[in-house]
């Protein structure tokens, strides 16, 4: 069963609860997030059908770094959008992967969807830096999105549930644990697997 | 601690990074499958930091806290060096008096 964390031990979501009349754009923008997609961008991929939506902060400044949505949550088909972006200015260092996997795990913990997909205008997006992401892409909606003049590409890439529960949990769970606790729950998984063999036998 | 000691320590840890490093470039390469060794000619060694994405930066950081038994992963987040030599010496702060770099 995955649990639905929201924080590692550098990186926390933090729901967002935006005053009235205040976007989520506004709200990065005050923040002083660098290469935010322009307000047109946000809007269609972003913030449109919003089922939850988080700040990024770094827990060692308490900065806003970055922000993550869940959207057109479709429990019949049982899936859901998500987007993430982070400031690659104050959020490098694999912050920005923590954050995926944050994102990933949080969605498949709190809703019993098979997939979660994501929308995104960049070519070369990578959601888990394995072969996974080529063989992963579901679709391109070509020139399908406005943006300051011109027509962009959209490109749809999907992660399910089976893959992430397999590949994906167990890297989070390191993030979240320190070098001891994961050396203790080591040993105890070690001692468990042991005392079952020798029940076996006997 | 002497010099001879610092010196050999942070080879060792550096040593240590870069293997580090490019067990994670093979292994991101071909998934969850080692690598034929026809195929690590297409494979460039990782040299610096910069030749890592995030995932990567994690899975190393995340084999260098196993392997020396400190947390590096929390303080990483203002860390601003670029290569592995900067990496060495932020590892090499963090390890208890008297530890070898292997």
């Amino acid at each position: 069963m995955l649990f639905p964390h929201t924080k590692t031990r550098r990186t926390l979501l933090r729901h967002a609860n935006l005053p009235e009349g205040v976007t989520a754009h506004d709200l990065l923008l005050k923040a002083g997030l660098n290469d935010l997609p322009s307000a047109e961008v946000f809007a269609a991929l972003y913030a449109k059908e919003v089922s939850a939506q988080f700040t990024v902060e770094r827990q060692d400044t308490d900065q806003v770094v970055g922000y993550v949505s869940f959207h057109h949550l479709d429990l019949s088909g049982r899936h859901v959008r998500a987007s993430f972006l982070t400031d690659p200015a104050t959020a490098g260092n694999g912050v920005g992967a923590e954050v995926i996997l944050l994102t990933i795990n949080y969605a498949f913990a709190m809703w019993n969807v098979r997939k979660i997909y994501f929308w995104t205008v960049e070519p070369d997006f990578k959601i888990l830096h394995t072969s996974y992401d080529s063989d992963h892409k579901e679709a391109t909606l070509p020139e399908h999105l406005y943006d300051r003049g011109a027509l962009r590409d959209v490109h749809i890439y999907a992660v399910y549930r089976e893959y992430w529960e397999e590949h994906g949990a167990d890297l989070l769970n390191k993030l979240v644990q320190s070098p001891l606790e994961r050396r203790n729950a080591a040993s105890a998984a070690s001692t468990d697997s042991a005392e079952t063999s020798s029940g076996e036998i006997s | 601690m002497t010099e001879m000691f610092v010196s050999d320590q942070k080879k060792g840890v550096r040593e240590r990074i870069e293997r580090e490093a490019l067990k994670i470039v093979l292994f991101s390469s071909n998934e969850l499958a080692i690598p034929e060794l026809t195929d690590l000619g297409e494979i460039s060694e990782p040299s610096d930091l910069g030749n890592l994405d995030s995932f990567s930066i994690i899975l190393l950081i995340l084999a260098l806290e196993d392997a020396y038994g400190v947390p590096l992963l929390d303080d990483m987040a203002g860390f601003g060096g670029r290569n592995f030599d900067d990496l060495a010496d932020f590892v090499i702060e963090r390890l208890p008096p008297g530890t070898g770099g292997q």
